[in-house]
């Protein structure tokens, strides 16, 4: 079970869980048109580390403006978290008409999963009064999102906070999954 | 070239399904169009929540 806080803080902090993020695919202007896709995730995670986002907030936002922008972040890293029974199913990217690979939950690929045995996934369960059913961060599907658009949205969308240690736990893995090294495969 | 910082026309008609038109005060609705009805079929008791899902805004750069 993973610890949480369920205060809302004005500044966005890592571990935050935010509904309803949007993500921008592209922006197009053509001949007059302009075209704007984008993502809506329902849960995303916030994995910035605290201390930029703290730094960030106090020059952006407080009267403790300095002399200049240098604490200032240009986005926020987030990643989606997915339903786990979406992922089991490989469907939780369905309406975007991507196939996902399917999970077998009663046998060892699923097992490794609610272990966090898979540097990818980071399998969380809830407490029962937060709504949300168990559900995993894709660490390979990080984006980041506008600092202010952000802190903005947290106002009527934040859900809870990963508390301290669980979100380190979370840093700790995503940073070993970002550094992995992929070697090539042996030539026959 | 058009100035694509320009406000958004309101007379332009999306064809695509999934896409969500600016209304006429030239602001995006807020709320999902059609094509995020589908979502909206899952059992919320269930899965707890939808699926992610792509909308597509269309408009006319005011010249």
């Amino acid at each position: 079970m993973t610890k949480v806080v369920k205060t809302r803080t004005s500044r966005v902090r890592q571990g935050d869980i935010i509904r309803d993020v949007e993500y921008i695919e592209y922006a197009v202007e053509k001949s007059g048109q302009i075209e704007i896709a984008k993502i809506v995730f329902p849960l995303v995670y916030v994995l910035t580390q605290d201390c930029d986002l703290e730094q960030d907030y106090r020059f952006r936002w407080s009267q403790e403006t300095g002399l200049t922008q240098d604490k200032w972040l240009l986005s926020i890293l987030v990643a989606p978290l997915y339903n786990i029974e979406h992922v089991y199913a490989g469907e939780h990217l369905s309406e975007l008409h991507m196939q996902m690979e399917p999970i077998n939950r009663r046998r060892s690929p699923g097992m490794y999963l609610r272990n966090n045995e898979r540097p990818r996934f980071h399998y969380l369960e809830f407490p029962t009064d937060i709504p949300i059913v168990p559900s995993v961060i894709d660490f390979k599907h990080y984006f980041s999102v506008n600092v202010q658009y952000l802190k903005q949205l947290k106002k009527k969308n934040f859900v809870c906070s990963v508390g301290e240690l669980f979100r380190e736990n979370i840093a700790n893995r995503f940073s070993g999954y970002l550094a992995r090294v992929g070697l090539p495969e042996p030539t026959p | 070239m058009a100035d694509s910082t320009a406000g958004f026309s309101s007379d332009y008609v999306g064809e695509n399904k999934g896409t969500t038109n600016v209304n006429a005060t030239g602001e995006i609705p807020q709320v999902a169009d059609e094509a995020d009805s589908s979502a909206m079929t899952i059992d919320i008791a269930k899965y707890g929540s939808t699926k992610a899902r792509r909308v597509v805004i269309k408009g006319i750069v005011a010249q």
